[in-house]
């Protein structure tokens, strides 16, 4: 048995950021000690990423979110969050466009860059920032109005269009890259609230990419969802890799398989291990993804 | 042997199963549940029939006051007494003698009395403020001068009283002397004196005579305090709610003024009036008894009612509408403006609408600024000495004249229409703007 | 039960796991025990014997159904992924190599009971040795593999796969020495020499099965597929990474 359990023992070598002095552990037990972690297991870092995110450490007053965090997003590449509730990737992923912001108490330390800009740096706007790193929630939350006002709104505010016609074109190419033109180009007029969770899911996705982001962050996208709509937004997800970055929160591991093509465990504010997603669901390198994966957390 | 056998426990004492003792117990918690029903049930008949024998009281004694005994006079312009000059100047017109007319009209009708002091008791059978009447007709028409016309005019409040009370054997003829009754009832056969629809009381202001006694007055008081209320206290309470709610870090600071509001809004309103005293009227120097100034005493006291409803409306607005709007680039005004204040907004008008309706009943701080002065004119401005709905209640019912008891209900049934309408717009309000999401 | 099998939150998981582990096992103990029979039968031919191996062989088909469909049954049920996705595929790896174990001995029964009737000649003493020691080897390999795979031993694993090479070496052996065989010649001895080519063949077969096995055992342990690469690549895998 011994023989199984020696996982990351040489992940570490090629990837600078990482302090070598420290030797990777064994997790024989599950209690975990906190000051013994905070070493990912697999590459963090990707070639010519889009963002970049360097020790990140989250509190929420004293609790310590999120500890160390090192994690590449790359271009063109879905890139899923998983791991047990309160582990923190979902504060993780508000970082990204610094919806965090709005939470009383929060603290963010380490550099999240996007494009080699740090996004925490003093100068930096968090509108413009959010319309470049676009949100999707858990739970579909279209504005109480038309549906094309639901779209309009992030082009209008933020001067996108010119004239009406503009306007229109955003509009309509928004909701047909997020696959909704055809079940609604009769009705554009009529509340975004009126429309089934899975198409409200895809108007908010609509909405995020009416101000052309660059990298889209999905919170547990599909969660509210029956699996014929969870199958749509999949598929429209995969449409979406080929034009933006895209960071999904899931609970589901099937889902995280399914979409995207980096997986990234977190467990208690640690990131444990990333690696390419076929990797981490046939042979996980760490214990405790092991664990979580496969259903053993006790 | 065989109950060992069933459910095989041997860990219950008891023989019976779950079932059976579930099953004994049942009628108990039926009951219970049947009893609590019924306590429910008696306290609201209780209430509901508290609230009937108060509605049916105000009604049956405020009814009678809405409608007036009037008595038809013909009534001649004699020019040699409303303007012997002939100059039809205003001034002369309003100073002429119109009960002389009167009293010539009523000799004229009963001519068998002579007597000096039966004339007088003939005399008082029209209501003292008559010739009022008949100088704003005249002033509205001055060609009725040397003409003769059919007049509708008041009775005094005794005669009204009489005929309201005169089958009740201990009232007897009250305070009309066996003639003037004689004279009335006379009246009465001939189809000149009949009850007829009380125009003065929603025309005039008050006065020291019921059958001249209106409500015009007060109700005009009202409307300018509560408009002056409302300019100054809706702004203020939703600019309040929405920094508090939406921009007003949370720390102890806001703790404290969140936590004062809410003792503010528990205050008793005569310290309120207490404030106004001294602030407004002793220190600003602003008039007393005016609009103005209730407005501004009855805005302190609504304030905290419209910021704790404005808030409770902010907050059930659903945060994922605001991160919504933040989610793709809006400013935290952005947001506000555009998406959290059009959705709170009913809910603001609705605490504010109750909030009105409560200042519009309040009367405490009202007196402590001497909006209880007797004003005979209409108020014309927010700087001119008013008075309003619940004080001229309070003013009628310490009034000795009978008529002011049916004055009084009436008035307080106006002041109440107003307040279910004012409710009832709050809940249309809140009907048609609300928004589900 | 190993760590493989156990420590689910569903604990019916858990169970259906061990039941497929079990199935293996059991199995392998059939496989085992008809290739122990065909060993014996090398020695001391009867046709009672052969019989037995053949009927033997309908419990492990049976075992085989059963075991695919619990297979099945898991991937639909429990999706599972990771270390369980490997135990279940290599189970059913596992499996199938077991089957194709029987049906090499049952074909070589067939032959004994052939021989048997036919009234030949009995065997050489001489290459019948030859099978047996190959017999035995295949029967320690077996056994290595299979009880590997109950406890995830790689170090059995490796063993293995080191006497797969040398039974290979005694299969070449045996066929040169069947090829130079003098009694070739006799018309008898070709028919028999046949047989004998056969029977060691499926002793070789039986080898490399149970090299698969052996193999698969580590794929199960470790995520990584070592079958088609050299003993040296394996030892690697297995001692140096992780």
């Amino acid at each position: 048995m011994e023989t199984i359990t020696t996982s990351s023992t040489s992940v570490t070598k090629d990837t600078p950021l990482m302090t070598p002095e420290k030797p990777n552990e064994v997790v024989e037990n599950k209690v975990i000690d906190r000051d013994h972690r905070g070493q990912t297991v697999g590459d963090v870092t990707v070639e010519n990423p889009r963002m970049t995110a360097r020790n990140v450490n989250v509190w929420y007053g004293d609790k310590h979110a999120i500890q160390n965090v090192n994690l590449d997003i790359a271009n063109n590449e879905v890139a899923a969050l998983i791991g047990p509730s309160g582990c923190g990737k979902t504060t993780f992923l508000r970082c990204l466009n610094r919806m965090n912001d709005t939470i009383d108490g929060c603290l963010v330390e380490g550099e999240i860059a996007l494009d080699g800009k740090n996004i925490y740096d003093k100068d930096v706007d968090v509108v413009p920032l959010r319309a470049r790193v676009g949100i999707v929630f858990q739970k579909p939350n279209p504005f109480p109005k038309s549906i094309y006002e639901n779209v309009a709104y992030g082009p209008r505010i933020h001067g996108l269009a010119r004239n009406k016609t503009d306007l229109d074109e955003i509009v309509h190419s928004s909701l047909k890259r997020s696959g909704l033109f055809d079940e609604v180009k009769d009705r554009l007029d009529q509340p975004g609230t009126g429309l089934s969770g899975g198409q409200q899911q895809r108007l908010c996705i609509a909405r995020a990419i009416a101000v052309s982001p660059e990298v889209i962050l999905m919170d547990e996208p599909c969660s509210a969802l029956d699996p014929i709509a969870t199958a749509t937004i999949e598929e429209l997800i995969d449409e979406l890799r080929k034009k933006y970055s895209i960071v999904i929160v899931t609970h589901s591991m099937q889902q995280a398989a399914r979409v995207s093509q980096r997986t990234a465990y977190f467990h208690l504010g640690d990131l444990i291990e990333v690696g390419p997603t076929s990797e981490i669901f046939t042979n996980p390198k760490h214990k405790l993804t092991e664990e979580y994966i496969t259903g053993r957390f006790g | 042997m065989s109950e060992s056998n069933h459910s095989g426990t041997t860990s219950m004492p008891s023989s019976k199963r779950a079932f059976d003792i579930v099953t004994d117990s049942l009628g108990k918690r039926y009951a219970a549940e049947k009893r609590f029903r019924i306590y429910g049930i008696v306290s609201i008949m209780l209430a509901i029939a508290f609230l009937l024998i108060l509605l049916v009281s105000i009604v049956s004694k405020g009814l009678p006051a809405f409608t007036y005994t009037q008595v038809q006079l013909p009534i001649t312009y004699d020019e040699t007494v409303v303007d012997p000059e002939g100059g039809r100047d205003v001034d002369t017109l309003s100073r002429a003698n119109y009960s002389a007319l009167i009293k010539s009209s009523l000799r004229e009708l009963f001519p068998e009395v002579t007597e000096r002091s039966e004339l007088r008791k003939l005399n008082k059978i029209v209501s003292s403020g008559a010739d009022f009447l008949l100088r704003n007709r005249i002033l509205e028409n001055p060609d009725l001068i040397g003409t003769q016309e059919q007049v509708w005019l008041p009775v005094d409040d005794e005669v009204d009283t009489y005929l309201l009370l005169k089958d009740n054997e201990a009232f007897g003829t009250g305070r009309l002397s066996e003639s003037q009754v004689s004279w009335v009832n006379r009246l009465i056969q001939d189809g000149k004196m009949e009850n007829r629809f009380n125009r003065t009381f929603f025309t005039a202001s008050d006065s020291r005579e019921p059958e001249s006694a209106g409500i015009l007055g007060a109700l005009v008081g009202s409307a300018l305090t509560l408009l002056i209320t409302l300019i100054i206290s809706f702004p203020l309470g939703v600019a309040a709610a929405v920094y508090l709610e939406e921009f007003a870090p949370k720390n102890r600071w806001t703790d404290l003024i969140e936590v004062n509001i809410n003792n503010l809004a528990a205050v008793p309103s005569i310290i309120f009036g207490l404030l106004g005293l001294a602030v407004f009227i002793n220190f600003f120097g602003l008039p007393r008894s005016a609009p103005l100034v209730g407005g501004l005493v009855l805005s302190l006291m609504t304030l905290p009612t419209i910021i704790i409803a404005s808030r409770a409306s902010l907050k059930s607005v659903p945060p994922s509408i605001r991160e919504g709007a933040l989610g793709i680039g809006a400013s935290k005004m952005q947001t506000v403006t555009h998406h959290v204040l059009p959705l709170a907004l009913p809910g603001m008008m609705t605490g504010t609408i109750i909030g009105m309706a409560q200042a519009l009943g309040e009367t405490a701080p009202l007196l402590m600024i001497g909006m209880v002065a007797f004003i005979v004119e209409v108020p014309g401005g927010i700087f001119d000495s008013a008075t309003v709905l619940p004080v001229q209640i309070y003013l009628w019912a310490d009034s000795p004249e009978r008529a002011f008891v049916a004055l009084t209900s009436a008035t307080i049934m106006v002041l109440l229409t107003f307040l279910i309408l004012m409710n009832g717009l709050a809940v249309l309000l809140r009907k048609r703007f609300e928004k589900r999401w | 039960m190993t760590e493989h099998t156990e420590g689910h939150i569903v604990r019916r998981y858990d169970g259906e796991l061990a039941q497929l582990r079990g199935m293996v096992l059991e199995m392998g103990g059939l496989v085992l025990f008809q290739l122990d029979q065909f060993v014996n039968l090398l020695g001391n031919s009867t046709e009672k014997l052969a019989k037995q191996i053949i009927e033997r062989d309908n419990d492990v088909n049976r075992l085989d159904i059963e075991s695919h469909r619990d297979v099945l049954k898991l991937l639909a049920k429990r999706a599972p992924v990771a270390t369980d996705l490997r135990t279940i595929i290599s189970a059913a790896k596992v499996v199938t190599e077991l089957e194709h174990i029987g049906d090499e001995l049952v074909k070589v029964s067939c032959l004994y009971i052939d021989i048997a009737d036919s009234k030949r000649p009995q065997l050489d003493e001489n290459l019948l040795q030859d099978a047996r020691v190959m017999g035995k080897m295949a029967h320690t390999m077996l056994r290595g593999a299979v009880d590997s795979f109950d406890t995830v031993n790689l170090e059995k694993s490796i063993h293995v796969a080191q006497e797969s090479r040398e039974l290979e070496n005694e299969f070449q052996a045996a066929l040169q020495k069947l090829t130079n065989y003098k009694s070739l010649e006799s018309d008898n001895n070709v028919s028999n020499t046949l047989s004998m080519v056969l029977v060691i063949n499926a002793m070789e077969r039986i080898g490399h099965h149970t090299k698969n096995i052996a193999e698969y055992v580590v794929y199960m342990a470790k995520g990584k597929d070592v079958r088609h690469v050299g003993l040296d690549r394996l030892f690697e895998e297995i001692y140096i990474s992780n």
